[in-house]
């Protein structure tokens, strides 16, 4: 029995991998958030991939998504494709949309610079806008 | 029970076995989540697929700095085996090789006791866990070669460890062959069979290991002689110094003059690392992190941890067993400390021109074996002690040790999953991957680039990203 014990925390954490495992194949998603659900949630959660493969499969890169709560901030998030790439400041997902058809506005220089996001706010340049302006504005979306 | 009745598997060993099987499980379902990767991988296939078999190996034997024939064989190979469906072959391929050396470990460490089935799951968190064995399944080339070697390895350790047979020496020899000319840390396993058959393993013979070290001998030859492969030089790839990386002009600017003292380093700190867990690749990261970071990050400190208490075991146990070592009385157990030790030394010499975490592997998979073996002894030694206070003392000193290696062996499934996302992630922008490294890939380049793209991002999509402050505990 007392070996046992020494063999606990290995066992413990096998164990707990094992129906992790077996959850998510049976469609449960414990310890995650479970698939993203539109291009600005896949973006911010850093899946590149799954924002890829849901623009292949036809969503609008121009389209506002919802990004769901305790993924990037602890209230949910109204957010373009772009402004989210902005707001993770991945700037090459930002020419992949562009390369996709999403269209650069103005504000998005002066949301870069809001978030402190470096390479995106080098990528776009500096906005002429009021600090703050921008990120409240997209905060401020019902 | 006696020596005979030790040998043959009983209810502990399938209780081994059975656990072995969940432990597989669990690191297979996110090994075969990483899809081909991009980098050394869509690369070498388009190499490896523009030439025959032969000519491919042929070539190789005519490369610059390295002699991996086999490695690329070996590539060519499963890629026809695959008929075109790369994703399952050759993630398939990479868990199998994760499934023979599990095998390949329990053989090793044999658990027939109580003792032996408890220090073999903490070996497995050791084997799964130690920074050492991260870049054999976090990478693939697409086949991982570092992998192949220690496989082959494990199977040199097997092959001395049996009963002598003519065999077993033809079986040492071809093994030999065959790593020697995958990657340069194969000749590794003539370390193993000399430094087996040294502890008095004879399941290769006197003649067999006579055969490997003139085989050692024809690699030397035919590497530096024949072919003038040469090595790589000080200045060819940014290296880890103190506590940083220095970039190649540094290297040569520094060491160029005197390169046996930034040899020196890297055969030192490659000891360090693989029984202390620091320095990693050359660079004191978690020291500096001590000495000059305010926040101290809890991974690297739990990877010192582990280290440092298998360490503390593996000497005691080579204390314990001085006295019939001097006399030249060897057990099997002993024998897997000895190879430990020899392969240490020998992969440390080896890394003295570059030293990184994965060629440190082979000597990390036989601290996996030899922590088993002394983990077994000292709980063995627990259950005769007298003294309830030293019990307990060393209920918890094993308690803490098994606890640290659990926690690294979180730490490398979290990595894993991780891995999967980054590699996906590297396919969205892989046509700029592909303009930056100037390739210019024919039709059936661009058709492989396709269907690996393909595969990682609409096939099989990324198992969804793991939320929360607890993931830091155990992995930066």
């Amino acid at each position: 029995m007392r070996h046992a014990a020494l063999a606990l925390p290995a066992l413990f954490v096998t164990v707990s991998l094992a129906v992790i495992a077996c959850a998510e194949l049976l469609g449960a998603h414990p310890l995650t958030m479970g698939q993203p659900r539109s291009v600005p949630e896949a973006i911010v959660m850093r899946d590149h991939a799954a924002a890829a493969r849901l623009i292949e499969e036809g969503a609008d890169v121009r389209a506002i998504g919802l990004v769901r709560p305790g993924i990037l901030t602890d209230r949910p998030l109204l957010v373009t494709p772009l402004e989210a790439a902005v707001l993770v400041d991945a700037t090459a997902m930002l020419d992949f949309l562009v390369a996709k058809g999403a269209t650069v506005p103005n504000e998005l220089a002066c949301l870069a610079a809001d978030a402190n996001a470096r390479t995106a706010r080098a990528r776009l340049g500096n906005g002429t806008c009021h600090s703050g302006d921008a990120l409240r504005s997209v905060l401020a979306r019902p | 029970m006696t020596e005979s009745a030790l040998d043959r598997p009983n209810q502990w060993t399938w209780l081994s076995c059975a656990y072995a099987a969940l432990v597989v499980l669990g690191v297979s379902y996110l090994l075969f989540d990483i899809p081909i990767q991009v980098s050394d991988s869509y690369g070498n296939l388009v190499q490896a697929s523009g030439r025959t078999l032969g000519g491919l190996v042929y070539d190789q034997f005519h490369a610059a700095g390295f002699l991996r024939p086999f490695l690329w064989g070996h590539i060519r190979v499963v890629y026809d085996l695959s008929g075109g469906n790369y994703y399952a072959w050759f993630r398939g391929w990479h868990v199998g090789q994760v499934v023979v050396l599990t095998i390949l470990f329990l053989i090793l460490v044999k658990p027939r006791t109580a003792a032996g089935a408890a220090a073999a799951a903490i070996g497995l968190a050791a084997l799964f866990g130690i920074h050492t064995f991260e870049g054999t399944i976090l990478e693939a080339f697409p086949i991982n070669a570092y992998m192949t070697i220690l496989i082959c390895c494990y199977l040199a350790a097997a092959l001395a460890l049996g009963r002598p047979h003519w065999w077993r020496d033809v079986a040492a020899a071809v093994l030999f062959v065959f790593a020697a000319l995958s990657v340069e840390s194969g000749l590794l396993i003539a370390v193993v069979l000399v430094a087996a058959y040294l502890a008095g393993a004879r399941g290769v013979s006197r003649w067999g290991v006579a055969v490997i070290v003139l085989l050692v001998a024809g690699y030397l030859a035919l590497r530096f002689a024949v072919l003038d492969v040469g090595t790589p030089s000080i200045g060819e790839r940014s290296s880890g110094f103190g506590f940083s990386v220095l970039e190649p002009n540094d290297l040569e600017q520094r060491f160029g003059r005197h390169p046996s003292v930034f040899y020196l380093y890297n055969v030192g700190t490659s000891i360090l690392s693989v029984l202390f867990s620091e320095p990693r690749a050359g660079v004191w990261g978690s020291t500096y992190d001590v000495l000059y970071r305010d926040e101290i990050l809890i991974p690297p400190v739990t990877n010192v941890i582990a280290s440092l208490l298998g360490t503390l075991v593996l000497v005691w146990y080579a204390w314990r067993r001085r006295t019939d070592w001097f006399a030249r009385r060897f057990t099997r157990d002993d024998q897997l400390v000895a190879i430990f030790f020899a392969v240490t030394l020998a992969n440390a010499a080896i890394s003295y021109t570059y030293t990184k975490d994965v060629i440190l592997s082979p000597a990390g998979i036989f601290y996996a074996t030899a922590l088993t073996v002394a983990v077994k002894a000292l709980i063995s030694t627990g259950t005769v002690t007298a003294s309830r206070v030293r019990l307990a003392a060393l209920t918890v000193f094993l308690v803490v040790l098994s606890g640290a290696w659990a926690s690294r062996a979180i730490g490398i499934h979290i990595a894993m999953r991780a891995t999967g996302g980054v590699v996906r992630n590297e396919w969205v922008y892989v046509d700029d991957w592909i303009e930056g490294q100037g390739l210019k890939p024919d039709a059936a380049g661009l058709a492989l680039k396709r269907q690996l793209q393909a595969d990682a991002i609409s096939k099989h999509p990324m198992r969804p990203v793991v939320l929360g402050e607890w993931v830091q505990w155990f992995r930066e």
